[in-house]
């Protein structure tokens, strides 16, 4: 198969998740993902969603366990934490039990993960409007404090050598008196 | 000449950037052209005046070219990239506070924002519960993460913008990993709470 392009690999990203694409489609994905930041982004977002739905939930229901409310602070605390993937295997695993078990905790994952698109959306649209390019600018003002560096380097270069020529001229003098 | 131009533009930011530190123009000038995108979205989301937003693009962007030498590890372009914006940043919020007739960061509570947040809204004649077809999302956007007090607003824009991570916003507002991660999830609360009836 050719190379995927962004847009391929993104409506194939949902099988991918649930490992049901042929082994050479999933390589081609794979690879995608490690040189695409912007669809690797979005496979991390699908396959957080996608772990609290399915991974383990059959463990939890033979767990039952009540829902203490330390754990729910604990979910409250670090969701955010959680969709950034700065957790540790423990914190993540503490939060996709209860995301799995409680009906609110799910809604509030969906919602936040809801809003992060929300708000990328928003900068991408920013990003595309930029109209001005400052890149010649920039290399112009560059090249412009460059040469004033430059030219002020040559005037303290004169100024001391007239200082010396003055202090050799003085000894000069003084040293025939 | 042509030929010359069409591969600046093939190559990868790490390699412009490694011929932009051996004085090569072009290859700094390609990697302002890849760059300014994203300095330009960070002030625009993070400037109270809208009108400030291109100056301090191109101040940035200078600062960047400047320094490009300092880099060591081309790998770490982003968060670099980032620390000098934000000191930009920071630069620029000392001196408003230092001219007498503009609000204060310290004046500007969270209550304050949220009017401002408010007046806008109410301008637009947006109603809660209905999409605000009078402005456009981003807008909305921008007037909620500038409604934010300032410590706030910055990470949030370094994580959902700049993709930098908890480490990397703890080294660029020189800040401990505990606050980023409390000021990010303080930050999505506050901006989900104050626009979800409005997007
Ligand atoms: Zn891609």
């Amino acid at each position: 198969m050719k190379d995927p392009n962004c847009e391929q690999v993104e409506t194939l990203l949902q099988f991918y998740i649930e490992g049901s694409l042929s082994k050479q489609l999933s390589n081609a994905i794979e690879f995608h993902l490690n040189i695409c930041s912007e669809c690797r982004n979005k496979y991390r977002q699908m396959a957080l969603a996608n772990n609290v739905n399915k991974s383990d939930i059959k463990q939890y229901e033979a767990e039952n366990g009540e829902l203490k409310n330390s754990e729910l602070d604990h979910f409250t605390k670090n969701l955010s934490a959680y969709i950034d993937n700065e957790l540790g295997d423990n914190d993540n695993f503490r939060i996709r039990k209860i995301a799995i078990i409680n009906q609110e905790a799910r809604k509030e994952l969906q919602d936040i993960l809801a809003f992060r698109q929300i708000l990328q959306d928003s900068f991408n649209k920013t990003k595309s409007k930029l109209k001005k390019d400052y890149s010649e600018d920039t290399i112009n003002n560059l090249a412009f404090e460059g040469k004033r560096q430059y030219s002020s380097k040559i005037y303290y270069l004169f100024l001391s050598a007239l200082s010396i020529t003055t202090v050799i001229i003085i000894t000069l003098i003084f040293g025939i008196n | 000449m042509g030929s010359q131009k069409i591969q600046y533009k093939k190559l990868n930011i790490e390699k412009l950037i490694e011929l932009a530190q051996q004085d090569d123009l072009k290859a700094l000038e390609e990697l302002i052209k890849i760059e300014q995108k994203n300095v330009f979205a960070t002030f625009a989301y993070l400037s109270n005046k809208k009108e400030d937003v291109s100056d301090l693009t191109q101040e940035a962007l200078l600062r960047i070219a400047k320094n490009i030498k300092t880099l060591k590890n081309p790998k770490n372009f982003k968060s670099w990239a980032n620390q000098i914006v934000t000191h930009l940043y920071y630069d620029e919020l000392r001196k408003n506070l230092r001219k007498p007739n503009t609000i204060s960061i310290d004046s500007e509570t969270e209550e304050n924002g949220d009017l401002m947040l408010k007046n806008l809204l109410q301008d637009k004649k947006c109603k809660p519960n209905e999409k605000c077809l009078a402005l456009e999302i981003e807008e909305i956007i921008r007037a909620g993460i500038n409604s934010l007090p300032e410590p706030f607003k910055i990470v949030i824009v370094l994580r959902e913008l700049q993709g930098l991570s908890y480490e990397e916003i703890a080294n660029t507002t020189k800040s401990s990993l505990g606050t980023v991660k409390s000021r990010i999830a303080r930050a999505r609360t506050k901006l989900q709470q104050s626009l979800k009836n409005y997007i």
